[in-house]
């Protein structure tokens, strides 16, 4: 049982977090290509 | 809360934040305006193109189906243009390729956006809301020369 409970406490989700970072990589390109597209049409 | 629960939370608001002030300098700094509707005067109805200061135009352009008068415009490089768009039948688009320049053509009312050609090229626009059997013929340009003394246009 505090086995379990030690094995809770120390988990993080790094999948998760790796995902979700190169999902915000993702969007930022995705929007700052077309931002500095925009700004180049003047 | 989790730790990790937070650290996204916190990374999300950070990115909307970076995202919205990217627009607000945009708009701010870079003068970058949306075009603006204009209903409290009687639309003109017929094109007109004239002379407002050295590098200045003001361009008065009218849509219809199908065919946008003037079709051709064409203007000395480092022309800054005060456009004003309306629609003599129904609602048309108007879009110029490469250019931050896309308003409605609507019936009764007036649009307006201000655009400079900075560089030497044809700069091709179109009517960008179906209007009709011939919609897809709706189209013309911004001729930018250097050497030009004269603005033309033709319809």
């Amino acid at each position: 049982m505090d086995t379990d409970n030690k094995l809770e406490e120390d988990f993080k989700p790094k999948g998760a977090m790796a995902f979700f970072v190169a999902l915000l990589i993702f969007f930022m390109v995705v929007y700052f290509s077309l931002y500095f597209l925009m700004l180049s049409w003047g | 809360m989790d730790k990790s629960e937070k650290t996204a939370l916190i990374l999300s608001g950070v990115l909307l934040v970076l995202f919205f002030s990217a627009i607000v300098y945009a708009s701010a700094a870079r003068n970058i305006e949306v075009p603006t509707c204009i209903t409290d005067v009687d639309p003109f109805l017929t094109d007109t193109l004239f002379q407002t200061g050295p590098d200045t135009y003001e361009l008065q352009m009218v849509a219809r189906m199908w065919a946008f008068q003037p079709s051709t415009v064409r203007l000395p490089k480092g022309s800054t243009v005060d456009l004003y768009l309306t629609s003599q039948d129904i609602i048309h688009g108007f879009k110029v390729d490469r250019k931050n320049v896309n308003l409605m053509a609507s019936p009764g009312a007036i649009n307006y956006i201000q655009v400079t050609f900075e560089e030497e090229g044809e700069y091709e626009f179109a009517c960008h809301e179906f209007c009709g059997a011939a919609h897809h013929t709706m189209a013309g340009r911004f001729v930018i020369e250097d050497d030009l003394d004269e603005p033309e246009v033709e319809d």
